[in-house]
């Protein structure tokens, strides 16, 4: 049996770095972009062996901007993971890539997860199938993700991704307000994002996602509100909508230190998060996860992977994996990166096999971020029905509280809960 | 370690006469630069290779705070410009107000005092304090100004304020740099000709003073000891005089700073004892040790018993804690004999010990060293004096915790304890301090211009007010430049009362104050407006209200905690996020719960610090 694997490809440049970006993300000269490009598909031949040996269930270029590269860049290095996925495993399957029972003990949370989505993703038919090599099962398709900035596409270039496979496209909008993008940074106006949507749907995205910020300083909650009606307008498949959360070492931190902007009140802040949710599901788009909603269907399969606490491969600057037990992650600096993988060295700086205690806690801080929560039996599986008595037993003051629900099997954060996700999952740990 | 400093330097274990033994001590403000005055004195002796890092001073927490809690006693050869070697003692002392007495004892073991003075500093309050302690012990004083390499400082001020001060002459004065050993022979050779030798009788029974003490793992107590009377040696059986207790010498000898033991010390000597003592309980600092049989009829004079004068409630933040604790207090109070404590249990806080100190200084050394030196995490409430208490059947009471306070309608009389306060400051913070001390209920007693612009002024204050921020606040009006010295100087009646904290409805036994009622209700609002800063929000509205007997003087609210979430949390972010809930989870285990609200350990204390608002 193959094993299910999710692909996280890191693109870190972007044209500018915005105001309130604290992410792996910087601008830089096109000759290091390429060589960086470079890079990552000798990291992906690297990884041959895994990708060949491995359903792919979800493929997700993020940033910095990917659209910064030309289409047909995109399009090769989409090409070229497709190709090394498709090829049969070189060798005799290695017992740490075959799931043997033993490695896998502190990832049990991974298998089968398409089986407890609330439905399974239907993406659209489009293009060539990735999946054609994989076994003759019925397996899905894969949902292959990219994240763009409006200012970086046009109807050519989306064309070109759609054509090379691309059939979920990420559109990082953040504001509808051309002040606030200004505050923020950001290099496109709001009528640039509506044109870009208008260009992704011309050029056959049918799975299409927004990004919001809210939350902002000075932002009031009927600017936020005019912000989502114009999103909405734009009949988005799925959105994410993001407090915004004001980092060190960004712009915005200095001028929050300076005094020159203060945070979103709490009271404002919930008020935001409450008239998102309604907007959101009047249009249609239920909310499945702490910031995330989607028509029914549309929910973004590669994070449901991160919530789920399953498996995934992650390529390029500072992208992290998840496999067999293990979280590791790459260097971040782009550059540095590059000279690993150049100089044939691993470019991976942080390695950490997961504790079982460890592990639960990750499983539980993931999982229940989503609405659904987590299923009581597939922790007892993985975890131990011991340490699952023991978390309800530290659940039971909070189902008191109101902040978390124990049903139907499940466990999972009542909506005051998820407020209060962080708080929760520590008295839960 | 003694036999290898006796192989190494031979030369200190040679006997000199009695009459070429010099007894001394250093008496100095903090960071006058006795420490390293002290280790230059051993270097040139030959000691010490090299004076390292303030050798005298032992514990890692005195050399972080700068200053010596215990005092030690150092032998050094000195050969002198006219022929002779030397034997000098070199007797290390205490330099902050909460060791006065253990000061005392150290200058009663010496015939002379070298008196330090910053050339940049000047004399000091403190200094000043102790010189007339060297003066009240008959001591040959020899004035020192230290730090002359301090560039761009001319000694004139420090001259004329010697002069004013104490009517030192320039020609009596030597001019020292402990840093670069500049004046250190002259200092040894004023040593020699001025400090005089100690003239005493070694055949008469043993009357041998200690004037410090130290536990040791391996040995029990070290007692360093001055001989004034007879002599001592290993196998002799030893009574220390005020309780009667018996042990058998095992060891006696001198510090150079390493051990060295020699057969016998004799009137006149200055050196250590070891003699299987458990605890320095039973070697107490002014304490006189004589032979057990035919010993001396009398003490001598002097001993007193440590009296802590600040309590305060130590509880472990995990209760499961609670015998670690009692095993870290019963292994400190070994080498501390003033610390005193006993087990105390609190509605808010569980099981823990009321805790007496010397003063806040050795209170917060103590909690300190639990902390670190035993891994414990531990709330202290805040401090408290002694109240006397007369009750209105008659009887008689003395109260250490606020919590503890008889109902008000119970009381006929409350007394509190009052120190006189020897404050001296530049003449232009007169008026800051009048205001600090007035504010604080002081009494004016006097000012006297002392010398140049420096003024003395006495106070007679409450003694809880020098434990909550007397001190701070001085210093904080004068910049710094207010030197502060006092003693205890008895009970007066007073208006007082306690001022007790609820949370969610419930009083905090932990949380209560004894105040003037002049401020009580000033005091209450200031402490829940300081607890409402210092409590994290909870899941939960907690209130917080003070009260003084029934009525409720001030009453907050901490709203709930309503949104803590990382809204954006993808594959990339899970370790990093994991690992910091982690952080935070373990920031709140270091919290006591009262009730179901997590305090901070901080918010115990701070109910104290209200300078500012008052």
């Amino acid at each position: 049996m193959a094993r299910d694997l999710s692909v996280y490809v890191h693109l870190p440049f972007c044209l500018r770095k915005c105001h309130y970006c604290d992410f792996n993300s910087r601008p830089a000269a096109e000759s290091e972009r390429a060589r960086y490009l470079a890079a990552l598909k000798l990291e992906i031949q690297r990884r041959a062996e895994l990708l060949g040996a491995s359903h792919i269930r979800t493929i997700f270029l993020g940033g910095g901007t990917p659209t910064i590269y030309h289409g047909e860049e995109l399009a090769g290095l989409l090409e070229m993971l497709k190709d090394t996925a498709a090829s049969p495993p070189p060798a005799p399957r290695m017992p740490e890539t075959g799931g043997s029972a033993g490695v896998r003990t502190t990832n049990g949370m991974g298998r089968g997860g398409t089986s407890r989505f609330a439905g399974p993703s239907p993406v659209p038919p489009s293009g060539r199938e990735l999946d054609r090599a994989a076994p003759p099962t019925a397996a899905p398709r894969t949902e292959v993700t990219c994240e763009a900035n409006p200012e970086t596409v046009d109807v050519a270039k989306l064309r070109v991704l759609r054509e090379a496979g691309f059939n979920r496209l990420s559109v990082g909008a953040q504001s509808f307000d051309d002040d606030e993008l200004r505050m923020l940074g950001r290099g496109h106006s709001a009528e640039q994002t509506a044109l870009a949507v208008a260009a992704a749907r011309e050029a056959g995205f049918t799975n299409l996602s927004l990004d919001l910020i809210y939350a902002l300083p000075g932002q009031t909650l009927n600017s936020w509100r005019q912000t989502l009606l114009r999103a909405l307008e734009l009949q988005p498949d799925h959105l994410s909508a993001y407090g915004l959360e004001i980092c060190e070492g960004t712009p915005f931190h200095a001028r929050l230190q300076a005094g020159e902007i203060a945070p979103v009140e709490e009271a404002e802040h919930l008020a935001m998060r409450q008239v998102t949710r309604e907007l959101c599901e009047a249009a249609g788009l239920d909310r499945y996860e702490i910031s995330n909603y989607a028509r029914p269907g549309f929910e973004c399969a590669h994070n449901i992977t991160y919530w789920r606490n399953e498996e995934y491969l992650g390529l390029g600057a500072g992208a992290w994996s998840y496999l067999d037990g293990v979280r590791s992650g790459n260097m971040r600096e782009p550059r540095e990166y590059r000279a690993a993988i150049e100089a044939g060295e691993s470019p991976e700086e942080y390695a950490e096999e997961l504790a079982p205690e460890d592990a639960l806690a990750e499983a539980l801080m993931m999982g229940l971020r989503m609405t659904e929560g987590l299923l009581l039996h597939d922790l007892a599986q993985a975890y131990g029905a011991e340490s699952i008595e023991a978390l309800l037993q530290r659940a039971r003051p909070l189902v008191e509280m109101a902040l978390v629900e124990v049903g139907a099997g499940r466990i999972r954060l009542t909506e005051a809960g998820e407020e209060l996700h962080s708080e929760v999952v520590m008295r839960l740990t | 370690m003694a036999t290898e400093a006796k192989a190494d330097r031979p030369k200190v274990v040679q006997r000199v006469p009695q009459e070429n033994v010099r007894n001394f001590c250093i008496v100095a403000h903090i960071d006058h630069g006795k420490s390293t005055l002290a280790d230059r004195l051993l270097e040139v002796c030959g000691n010490v290779e090299e004076a390292g890092e303030q050798m005298l001073d032992t514990m890692d927490l005195e050399r972080e705070r700068g200053i010596t809690i215990k005092s030690s006693a150092v032998r050094l050869l000195y050969e002198a410009d006219d022929g002779e070697l030397y034997q000098l003692n070199l007797i290390d002392t205490p330099g902050h107000v909460d060791f006065a007495y253990e000061v005392s004892r150290s200058l009663q073991a010496c015939e002379g005092a070298v008196v330090l003075v910053d050339v940049s500093q000047g004399v000091e309050a403190q200094t000043v304090a102790n010189v007339y302690l060297a003066l009240e012990a008959e001591l040959e004083i020899i004035p020192v100004i230290n730090k002359i390499d301090v560039p761009n400082v001319e000694p004139e001020m420090a001259l004329k304020e010697m002069d004013d001060a104490f009517g030192f002459h320039p020609d009596e004065i030597v001019m020292t740099s402990g840093k670069s050993g500049v004046g250190v022979h002259e200092l040894l050779e004023a040593i020699v000709k001025r400090v005089p030798a100690p003239d005493e009788d070694a055949d008469a029974p043993l009357r041998a003073m200690i004037f410090d003490s130290e536990f040791d793992v391996h040995q029990g107590v070290i007692a360093y000891v001055r001989v004034f009377e007879g002599r001592v040696r290993p196998g002799d059986e030893i009574r220390m005089m005020s309780s009667g207790k018996r042990f058998d010498v095992s060891r006696t000898g001198f510090f150079s700073p390493a051990m060295v033991d020699v057969e016998e010390l004799r009137a006149g000597d200055v050196g250590y004892i070891t003699a299987g003592i458990k605890g320095v309980k039973d070697s107490r600092v002014g304490d006189t040790i004589t032979c057990a049989k035919k010993g001396a009829e009398e003490p001598l004079p002097g001993y007193r018993e440590a009296q802590p004068m600040v309590f305060c409630g130590l509880y472990p933040v995990d209760n499961a804690d609670y015998e670690a604790l009692k095993d870290a207090l019963d292994r400190l109070s070994l080498n501390d004999a003033a610390l005193k404590y006993d087990r105390e249990t609190s509605a808010a806080l569980g099981f823990g010990f009321r805790c007496g100190f010397l003063g806040l200084l050795h209170m917060e050394i103590v909690q300190e060293r639990l902390e670190r030196e035993y891994d414990l995490d531990l709330v202290a409430t805040a401090p408290s004096v002694v109240y006397r208490i007369t009750l209105t059947d008659g009887t008689f009471v003395e109260v250490d915790n606020p919590a503890q306070f008889p109902p008000r309608e119970l009381i006929e009389v409350i007394e509190e304890p009052v120190v006189e306060a020897n404050i001296m400051c530049p003449q232009r913070y007169v008026g800051q301090v009048i205001k600090v001390s007035d504010d604080r209920r002081g009494a004016y007693l006097k000012q006297e211009y002392i010398w140049g612009d420096r003024v003395a002024l006495h106070y007679r204050l409450p003694l809880a007010e020098i434990v909550v921020d007397y001190f701070d606040a001085l210093k904080s009006a004068t910049r710094g430049y207010a030197t502060l010295d006092y003693e205890l100087a008895g009970y007066v009646p007073e208006d007082l009362t306690k001022v007790e904290l609820m949370i969610n409805g419930d009083p905090v036994d932990a949380l209560a104050i004894i105040c003037h009622r002049q401020f009580a209700e000033s005091r209450g609002r200031v402490i829940a407006r300081k607890l409402k800063e210092a409590i994290p929000r909870q899941l939960f509205e907690v209130r917080i209200q003070a009260s003084i007997g029934s009525r409720v003087v001030a009453s907050t609210r901490i709203a709930p905690l309503r949104r803590n979430v990382t809204e954006k949390c993808y594959g990339g972010d899970v370790t990093r996020k994991r690992k910091l809930l982690e952080r935070q989870k373990e920031g709140k285990r270091r919290m006591k719960a009262i009730g179901n609200v997590q305090v901070p350990q901080e918010a115990f204390m701070s109910i104290l610090r209200l300078n500012e608002e008052d």
